[in-house]
């Protein structure tokens, strides 16, 4: 029985490790997602607990100097690749199958194998820590200091490797997310009554797969210059510019990348605890997809001090005032959707409603900037530190733990505990306003960032101690989340089906779905497909709309691979032989090539 | 410069703080008004979808405050890098600012565009008098930011930029690197000296000279040779010609060691106090601890620890505290 | 190779896997976009040869073109030989565009090694950099696509490439036909358009 063709099977489905690690189902490959961003999160958050204990008193040598430059600059790679972005497509996983009416996405394997890829990302991001030469110059990364002159040490060698990889992640996965937005959706599903949050989803996975190959040319000339002696961002005989400039043309589309799902998951939150619809829906789509396009218009801003000259200084202070509009549309049609409703603060409803609250903080002192000649006076300073902190934490974080405590139940079949969660949100979102709103003014009265310490005595001690204070609340907010995340998956209330009396075809199926996510694929005939079921008219239907529950419903679906998990380690083998060996990279290809041909052999599904 | 960029900034300021409270007064006033009461857990309002005319409303008015505010902003942005025409007759200097890991070298331009004197860390300026700075990299991307009387603007290897500020009163204003350059870029500083014509013009005379040839018989000047400062630095007027670290011709008339990262006060004092106070003798202290382990000061400093006993530490410090 | 899926319907109506095939088309534009444009930023900046007009063989270079250019002629007969149920036209074609494919390959390799000898090399101005990176790239993608042809080639022959698989090679040759039109792109912008 152990033969070659035996042992080389595509599983049955499995328990255990060897069903996660074969998985090819998009709800667990969802958990897989989320479980680890969460881990990486927690190892973020610690890189900024350790900076703020330095940054608490001024002149301090708690932390060296080159320590310090691998902290913020470990700390933005991993908030940004390690965990907002991944969280995010934990979320489209579990999400856009369940609320297109779909059973899975339309490539399981090449979903399986983004998050392999995603995870063997991560590692070699991280990889420095062994020899506590971790990448430290930054997680934009500047030429010419990231050259091999400049930073000889193997930390960068990790950035542009680590960063390679995880693209790759993203990519595939984006591609997946398109293919399956267009193409898997129910009878009667028309885009435009399609779910908001799908909607944002699908609008991100364009934007990747038109952003990231462009950091990918960055990465690689960056490597090349490093690996191979090219001249790219040579300053003599190349452009050191050229990389910021390939760079932000990716770096500003990442920013909506980030913020976009967080829009779509509040998006579908409101209505919810509101008890009203989205208003202004098609605007909503419209405006999101509006940002999605002009954002490729206004790199450049991020190189205002650059000395670009008048005529693109204006060009693109003028784009980046313009992009405020379409933000402030969406903004206003929330309030709209909450006007006149009939509110529940659950946890997850305070989550969004802060996220209102921080969001917009962030983007108008985002407006500040946009003033190019102001801007010279903000830029590097802690006044940008805040604006990108209440965007990315007053906006994508809230939204995703709005978007946890909304989902989890459907998820794990349990809710999350309500009391541990007004703790969590009252202590992030004070801790969170304590820590990032000094720094406005500090900023404002020339405190630079990336500095690993501060003079005593030039107004900036009090505030910088605030600050610090506040990184400690957040920190035991967070444990607190982390509690109830654990804890209810055991001692959690039963969620049922429908647990907020919600309004998307997600919440039509049991919690957990099963395994084939629909008994019959729903027949959709508007927006908001289930409410219309429960309500239709407006009105509430007699009887309650019966799930067709089912245990000798037997729906074929894929079977699990390993094929996925070998390829990612086949191109994460590949990644590596730049700071190994050439053997490795032998072994790599050798791997990449087994799971490539075998995943195009094995038998289907 | 800063004047005008601070104007500016108020104005988007105020737009942006009357946005922000309508925008979250208006999200308190719905939680509190349309939160749940007891009993009405099944009520359903109605189920507005949307509304042609608000849709327009608050699309058009943000438009009209961005044009608002984009028009004052294009306006400012040819002024941060030549002065406007108000300034047109107003007296104008010439420096060439350098930027090295992790100091400044300032070398002054005379009428013709030649270099006039070079000295390093701490620029002086007359007051009410147009600076026009051409800015330098000799390694890496920095930023030259005194923030008082200007916004910033890098400094990038194999391109030259250019700024300008003028001060309108005397004063010191420190400035400091902002684009992250290394490990001591947090301690790539600049202090900038506004003072008098009649002041300044002394200040640049002086800097002009070399120093008498009575220095190369001091006991500090062997230490300089032998411990081999001449390959790095120069002090006009020796045989010390070297360009690779600051130029130290006239580095006891300075108030800062190492750009900035330590004053010539007393070790305890910070430096706003000491900047406040230049009457105050000078300490050697400071000089001292920088001369006996640079690194440890400034990390990743070239400047290498070189070894010196405390008699030489002595030495060297009082020999350059004379280079007046 | 996996058997079609009869009755598997898409919203579009459009094979999921062909519509994938576009979204990663797509990617790969911004890719060679990303690197041609580096390419043309860079034009004329070098600080010392040898410069573009010092090396280019254009008559040379045009006929390779023109070989990648019949390779995409002979993809599509081979792909309407399959879909015609003609299995060994489907195979005499694949190998000739396969052939033509490693032709094109190994006229860039000559080329190159005169390019070096002449002193252009990947470190010797920013034009040795720019141009063997992209060029690279690019060649890169050619041998993918060879391995690819070659694998179709190998299924054909073991019986595994049926008619109603003709999809997969389908896909083998947009990928194919796109990498020829990079190529046309890249001959023109760098090659024949004097910088």
């Amino acid at each position: 029985m152990a033969s070659l063709s035996y042992i080389l099977r595509r599983p049955e489905e499995s328990d255990g490790i060897w069903g996660w690690l074969t998985t090819v189902d998009h709800k667990r490959i969802g958990t897989l997602y989320m479980t680890t961003s969460i881990f990486f999160f927690l190892v973020g958050g610690a890189e900024a607990i350790a900076m703020r204990a330095q940054l608490a008193s001024p002149n301090s040598t708690m932390i060296s100097a080159d320590l310090f430059n691998q902290l913020f600059t470990m700390h933005a790679l991993t908030m940004i690749f390690l965990a907002i972005m991944p969280m995010g497509v934990a979320f489209f996983n579990w999400l856009i199958p369940l609320q297109i009416g779909a059973r899975d996405v339309a490539f399981p394997r090449l979903n399986a194998l983004s998050y392999w890829v995603y995870l063997f990302g991560a590692i070699t991001l991280n990889l420095g820590w062994l020899t506590a030469n971790s990448p430290n110059a930054g997680w934009f990364a500047y030429a010419n200091l990231t050259s091999i002159q400049f930073s000889p040490t193997v930390g960068l060698d990790f950035y542009v490797l680590g960063l390679l990889v995880l693209g790759t992640s993203s990519l595939l996965g984006a591609m997946n997310f398109v293919v399956t937005v267009i193409n898997l959706r129910a009878p009667g599903m028309t885009l435009i009554r399609m779910p908001i949050f799908t909607w944002m989803a699908f609008i991100t996975s364009i934007l990747l797969v038109l952003a990231i190959p462009v950091i990918t040319i960055g990465l690689i000339e960056l490597g090349f210059d490093r690996f191979f002696g090219t001249l790219f961002f040579d300053s003599a005989a190349g452009d050191v510019l050229l990389w910021q400039h390939l760079f932000w043309v990716f770096g500003h589309p990442e920013v909506y990348i980030l913020i976009l799902p967080a829009m779509g998951m509040v998006s579908e939150i409101f209505p919810t605890f509101a008890r009203k619809p989205l208003f202004g829906f098609p605007v909503v789509v419209f405006s999101g997809i509006a940002i999605a396009f002009m954002g490729w218009s206004v790199w450049a801003h991020h190189m205002f001090a650059t000395g670009m000259g008048p005529v693109p200084d204006s060009v693109f202070a003028a784009t980046t005032m313009a992009i405020a509009i379409p933000t402030g549309v969406k903004v206003f049609n929330w309030l709209a959707t909450i006007w006149g409703g009939n509110i529940r603060f659950t946890t997850s409803m305070m989550f969004a409603l802060g996220f209102i609250a921080l969001f917009t903080i962030g983007g108008l002192s985002g407006m500040t900037h946009a003033a190019a000649p102001s801007d010279l006076q903000q830029t590097d300073t802690y006044y940008i530190v805040a604006h990108i902190h209440y965007v990315l934490f007053g906006g994508s974080i809230m939204a995703i733990f709005a978007g946890i405590y909304y989902w989890y139940p459907k998820m794990f079949g349990r809710l999350l505990n309500e009391k541990l969660g007004k703790w969590n949100f009252w202590l992030v979102f004070i801790g969170m306003n304590m820590t990032f709103g000094p720094m406005h003014y500090v900023g404002l009265m020339g405190m630079p960032r990336r500095n690993y310490m501060y003079p005593s005595d030039m107004g900036w001690d009090f505030w910088n101690q605030i600050s610090s204070g506040g990184s400690l609340i957040m920190a035991v907010g967070i444990l607190i989340f982390l509690h109830n995340f654990f804890r209810s998956r055991r001692k959690g209330e039963i969620a049922g089906n429908d647990p907020w009396d919600a309004r998307t075809l997600e919440w039509s199926i049991s919690s957990p779905p099963p395994h084939y996510n629909f008994a019959e694929i729903p027949e959709v005939t508007g927006g908001d497909a289930f409410w219309e079921t429960k309500y239709p008219g407006g009105k509430k239907r007699e009887a309650p709309v019966v799930d067709i529950e089912t245990n000798d419903i037997h729906i074929e679906m894929p079977r699990p691979s390993f094929y996925p998990l070998i390829t990612a380690v086949g191109m994460a083998l590949l990644a590596l032989t730049m700071v190994t060996h050439p053997i490795v990279g032998v072994l790599g290809l050798l791997t990449l090539l087994w799971g490539s041909y075998g995943w195009m052999l094995e038998p289907a599904e | 410069m800063a004047d005008g960029q601070k104007d500016l900034f108020m104005l988007v300021f105020w737009i942006a703080a009357i946005i922000f409270v309508i925008v979250e007064a208006l999200l308190v006033y719905i939680i509190i008004r349309f939160r749940q009461k007891k009993g009405q857990e099944d009520y359903l309002p109605k189920a507005t979808h949307g509304n042609t005319m608000l849709e327009i409303g608050w699309t058009i008015l943000p438009v009209l405050i961005v044009i608002g505010i984009t028009i004052p902003t294009l306006r400012g942005i040819a002024e941060t890098y030549d002065p406007p025409k108000e300034f047109a007759n107003t007296a104008t200097i010439n420096v060439e600012v350098v930027g090295a890991q992790w100091w400044w070298e300032y070398r002054y331009l005379d009428a013709n565009g030649d270099i006039d004197f070079v000295t390093a860390n701490e620029m002086h300026i007359p007051t009410n008098t147009v600076v026009k700075l051409k800015l330098k990299s000799v390694d890496v991307i920095h930023s030259f930011s005194v923030p008082r009387l200007a916004g910033t603007r890098d400094v990038i290897p194999g391109r030259d930029n250019r700024m300008w500020f003028n001060a309108t009163e005397e004063g010191i204003f420190m400035g400091q690197c902002k684009e992250f350059c290394g490990a001591s870029h947090a301690l790539m500083r600049t202090i900038v000296v506004a003072e008098s014509h009649d002041n300044y013009t002394q200040w640049a005379a002086n800097q002009r000279l070399g120093v008498p040839n009575s220095y190369e018989q001091t006991a500090g000047w062997n230490l300089f040779q032998d411990k081999g400062c001449v390959g790095c630095h120069t002090i006009r007027g020796t045989t010390a010609v070297g360009d690779i670290g600051p130029d130290l011709t006239h580095f006891g008339s300075r108030h800062s060691i190492a750009s900035n990262v330590l004053h010539k006060g007393e070790p305890s004092v910070n430096f706003v106090d000491y900047y406040n106070d230049l009457e105050r003798d000078d300490n050697l202290e400071n000089l001292k601890s920088w001369l006996e382990n640079p690194p440890a000061v400034k990390p990743g400093s070239l400047m290498p620890d070189l070894g010196l006993t405390d008699s030489e530490i002595t030495t060297l410090a009082e020999f350059l505290e004379n280079l007046q | 190779m996996h058997e079609e899926h009869v009755g598997h319907t898409t919203t579009t109506g459009l094979d999921n896997r062909k519509m994938l095939m576009w979204v990663f088309l797509a990617s790969d534009c911004l890719f060679f976009g990303s690197l041609i444009a580096t390419y043309m930023v860079m034009r004329s900046q070098s600080v010392v040869g040898p410069y573009p007009g010092d090396i280019f063989d254009i008559p040379y270079t045009s006929v390779s073109a023109f070989v990648l250019l019949m390779s995409s002629l002979t993809m599509v007969l081979s792909l309407s030989a399959l879909q015609r149920g003609n299995h060994k036209a489907t195979r005499i074609w694949l190998l000739a565009t396969a052939v033509l494919g490693s032709i094109f390959l190994g006229g860039q390799y000559y080329e190159f090694t005169v390019f070096v000898a002449e002193g252009l090399s990947l470190d010797q101005n920013i034009f040795g950099t720019t141009f063997f990176v992209l060029t690279g790239f690019h060649g890169t993608h050619v041998a993918i696509g060879v391995m690819m042809l070659l694998s179709m080639y190998g299924a054909s022959a073991m019986g595994k490439l049926p008619t109603s698989s003709s999809l997969n090679l389908e896909l083998v040759g947009l990928y194919w036909h796109f990498v020829d039109i990079v190529w046309i792109v890249i001959f023109t912008i760098v090659y024949l358009i004097p910088s």
